[in-house]
């Protein structure tokens, strides 16, 4: 019979320490993060596409917060501080002079303060729109941060496009902070952490890059072509995903209690001043309208009804940060928090805010179940064999660009001498523009690529080029 | 060997391996900026900007080549602080590319910062990064703490030290969505009077008006930061009770009473300064972006604001069918004041100035405005007391000066 061995005391003590390190600075399956960049990416440039309607309104020189205002804000606004002894008010001190005086009775008129009582005046604000008043050059600043928006989405040059996309969130939010809302709020939250992160590290054209050239240098070298088919788990993207998912519980902890400040909430009636809210709900909708007024004829329907969303919600988010961190629970809490952000974009009209909270929300998802969902994608999908001379240039690039857009393992790649050939699996072989023809339309890696081989002689020129081939034009000028 | 990484990333899987000929271009351009603005002065901002744009793009490709290397990351922070040296600063006219600086300034220092931390061992990388997780999540604690009532102590560690990041970062955030209670809408409308004496609404949000739903909500959230109000209790009694004579007998001078169901000290809402700031800046544009619909030479001349309260349909309300979201009476419109076209506010001493101006269905009489004393026909009839104010002529004048010429100016 073995004794179980006492624990030490210094081991007692190490434990926490462990337990953050394990928490922290596990490295993690980057797929996530880069998963919830494309969904970032997107709504942020949806959002900001929103802007170019309002480019003027929001942020030009005769803005609804124009620069005259938004600059009192940056520069004179008085930032009151608690009174640091049990005075709540301060002893204040004498004027110096006649100067200061006049100078303070000009601040009192314009912030009904005295400044005296002011801990500070102005804001760390930080914004392009501050300097950018140019009605000439303002569409073009915001369309430099559209190209970035979107290059930051596609995962090209993602370390400096986060940083540049970041930037640009911020200048728009700094600028127009009198319209902002809680989506808003939620993706300088997930940007920053975006930005933080390897976000480009999975699901990107950085990382297709990365395969293309760590499949070529290996080619050149002579080496076996490397295995590729996941990234490299990284601390950086634990790092990061935990931050997304320290701040969601965060968010929905004291989203749920500051509610129980709040009769409404209490007596399970705060869900009707949301759904019967005309500026908010789809009043538009006749029928809308008409279940309203349908359940507020059953009074003992209205307040079950009405009583259950406003319990629920309270509950569901009060819950959340402590039940999602174990794995029996963590689906309950992902698909009732998927449910009532459905519930919040159809029935008060919060879609992007309700969008973006459910692509923090992903940062609960762990990445097997997501590897699961994309590979699904790549189901069924056509099988090729591939025979190429790793002596030719063009043919090992043919090879390194297969292989890095080959998500899905459709195509087994193999040396061999002569001219690039594709064998399909009913055995039919293909060389030239038609083997890249077939894989174009076959890898969905490679589907872009269709853009190019449509453009007429062009694209099968430029192919020829890249895979070292005679171009079928050529070939025909040789034959005359 | 110090282990100069969080995470180890092979130079192998990089496309680009070198680091320094970004670098060293970004460090050209940026150069170049900033001897331009030291020789010759703040001109040709266009081209320092577009320098120091690319320069900063090619020093930051410069770190995604090598992101673990000190001497890329302290080469970085310099670019970063010379970059600075490149963009105008303050001057007694005005404050030069302050923002841009500081954006810059920031970025730098977080750049020395990682330059230092990658050379450390291991083990002391990952406990400077836990002590800034630590401190990051305390500035959160800080912002979701600083709704009244607050703890003190989080109130001073905001004010004195986590202020400048959460507000630089945009993270100042308290998370109390629809706490404690979910409210109505709140709506701004403004009575534009012009020239030629017509005057018309412009009634914002306006669901209909916008392309993308977001740029609805956008104004929905405008409208509502006109909503920071003064607590009564603040103001005084004694003021209170002083605003209240004046509206009563302002009521018997224009025949707008005071509502006659809701407390009377709900009827007096006086904004926060920043409010009224916003309701000057919002006046402005309304003025320089309103046209006379039929004669377009005719000029904005005042603009009458009113925050008005959306009131929800009680479920009592919906029972009956002709109870409708839209009437008139679920509107509760509150004085703003009248403002000019530069956001002067113009009737300080408006006795109606922040208090509630009704729309009402009421009794009708035999003779309408006769007062009490006339006998009811048993009908109901909406008075709009909101349209009788906002025609009311101002008592002071309004003089033009060079309309044409300001009107040019405001054209973007």
């Amino acid at each position: 019979m073995s004794a179980t061995p006492t624990a030490r005391p210094l081991d007692l003590l190490k434990r926490p320490f462990e337990a953050w390190n394990r928490f922290w600075f596990t490295p993690a399956d980057p797929t996530v993060l880069s998963f919830i960049r494309i969904l970032a990416g997107l709504a942020v440039i949806y959002v900001h596409l929103a802007y170019t309607f309002d480019l003027y309104e929001l942020l030009g020189p005769t803005a609804w917060l124009d620069p005259p205002t938004i600059n009192k804000f940056r520069y004179e606004a008085p930032v009151v501080g608690p009174s640091m002894t049990w005075d709540e008010l301060p002893t204040l001190k004498p004027f110096a002079s006649p100067e200061e005086r006049l100078q303070a009775e000009a601040f009192m008129r314009e912030w009904e303060l005295d400044p005296r009582m002011a801990f500070t005046q102005g804001r760390w604000l930080t914004s392009i729109w501050f300097h950018v008043q140019d009605p000439r050059w303002m569409p073009i600043v915001h369309g430099i941060g559209l190209f970035f928006m979107a290059l930051f989405t596609i995962g090209l040059g993602t370390r400096i496009a986060a940083v540049v996309t970041w930037l640009f969130v911020l200048s728009y939010i700094q600028r127009a902070m009198t319209t902002l809302f809680g989506m808003d709020t939620i993706m300088i939250v997930v940007v920053l952490y975006l930005m933080l992160g390897p976000s480009g590290a999975a699901l990107s054209v950085d990382r297709l890059l990365s395969r293309y050239w760590l499949t070529r240098r290996a080619l050149r070298k002579g080496e076996p072509i490397p295995d590729l088919s996941e990234p490299r788990p990284l601390v950086s993207a634990n790092v990061a995903l935990r931050l997304m998912q320290v701040h969601l519980c965060i968010i929905y902890f004291v989203a749920g209690i500051s509610k129980l400040q709040g009769s409404t909430w209490w007596s399970g009636t705060a869900a009707w001043s949301t759904v019967a809210n005309y500026e908010f709900a789809p009043f538009h909708y006749a029928y809308y309208m008409s279940s309203l007024r349908w359940l507020s004829q059953n009074r003992f329907l209205w307040e079950a009804v009405m009583t259950s969303a406003t319990m629920a919600t309270v509950a569901f988010e009060v819950i959340f940060p402590f039940m999602v961190w174990f794995r029996p629970t963590r689906w309950l809490m992902i698909v009732s928090a998927v449910l009532m952000h459905t519930a919040i974009a159809v029935l008060m009209g919060l879609v992007t805010f309700s969008l973006m909270m459910i692509t923090l929300l992903f940062a609960f998802v762990p990445p097997e179940a997501l590897r699961r969902l994309l590979n699904r994608i790549g189901r069924n999908a056509d099988q090729f064999q591939l025979y190429f001379d790793p002596q030719q240039a063009g043919a090992a690039r043919v090879a390194s660009l297969v292989h890095a857009t080959d998500v899905w393992n459709q195509v087994e790649i193999a040396p061999s001498t002569g001219q690039a050939r594709l064998v399909t699996a009913k055995g039919e072989v293909l060389t030239g523009t038609q083997l890249i023809g077939r894989l174009a339309r076959s890898l969905r890696g490679l589907w872009p690529l269709n853009l190019v081989l449509w453009l007429p002689g062009l694209g099968t020129r430029a192919w020829s080029r890249f895979a070292g081939e005679q171009s079928p034009e050529a070939d025909s000028k040789r034959a005359a | 060997m110090s282990s100069a990484e969080l995470q180890i990333e092979p130079r192998d899987e990089q496309v680009f391996s070198n680091p320094w000929p970004p670098i060293v271009g970004g460090l050209v351009a940026i150069g170049l900026a900033a001897l331009w603005l030291h020789l010759m002065g703040p001109t040709l901002p266009l081209g320092r900007a577009i320098l120091l744009s690319l320069g900063l793009l090619s020093v930051g490709a410069g770190i995604s080549i090598r992101p673990k290397s000190w001497a890329v990351l302290g080469t970085a922070a310099a670019a970063g602080f010379l970059a600075m040296q490149g963009m105008n600063p303050p001057t007694e006219i005005d404050r030069g590319w302050d923002s841009i600086r500081l954006m810059t300034g920031v970025a730098a220092t977080f750049a020395a910062v990682c330059a230092i931390l990658v050379t450390l061992p291991r083990w002391l990388q990952r406990s400077i990064v836990s002590l800034l997780i630590l401190v990051h999540f305390g500035g959160i604690l800080t912002a979701v703490t600083s709704v009244p009532p607050q703890p003190w102590i989080s109130n001073a560690v905001w004010t004195h030290f986590y202020r400048p990041y959460l507000e630089f970062m945009y993270l100042n955030n308290a998370y109390h969505f629809y706490s404690p209670d979910p409210g109505p809408a709140t709506m701004l409308w403004a009575w534009v009077r012009f020239t030629d004496g017509t005057a018309r609404w412009i009634k914002l949000p306006n669901k209909e008006d916008f392309p993308m739903a977001v740029n609805y909500q956008r104004r929905l959230s405008l409208t509502e930061s006109i909503n920071q109000l003064k607590p009564n209790n603040a103001l005084g009694q004694l003021y209170l009770q002083q605003k209240m004579a004046q509206r009563v007998q302002a009521a018997r001078n224009t025949g707008i009473p005071p509502h006659p169901v809701i407390d009377p000290n709900l009827q007096y809402r006086e904004p926060v300064p920043f409010s009224k700031k916003m309701l000057s800046s919002y006046a402005r544009h309304i003025a320089k972006t309103t046209r006379h619909l039929e004669d377009p030479e005719q000029l904005v001349v005042s603009v009458k604001m009113y925050r008005v309260v959306h009131t929800i349909m009680t479920p009592k309300d919906m029972l009956d069918p002709k109870n409708h979201p839209l009437d008139e009476t679920t509107y509760v419109p509150y004085y703003q004041g009248e403002f000019d076209i530069d956001g002067n506010l113009m009737d300080a001493d408006n006795p109606f100035l922040y208090w509630l101006i009704p729309i009402l269905r009421e009794p009708k009489r035999v003779a309408p405005g006769s007062g009490f004393s006339t006998p009811l026909t048993g009908e109901m009839e909406l008075n709009n007391y909101l349209q009788v104010h906002a025609e009311l002529q101002p008592e002071r004048p309004i003089v033009i000066t060079e309309p044409i010429k300001r009107r040019e100016q405001n054209t973007p």
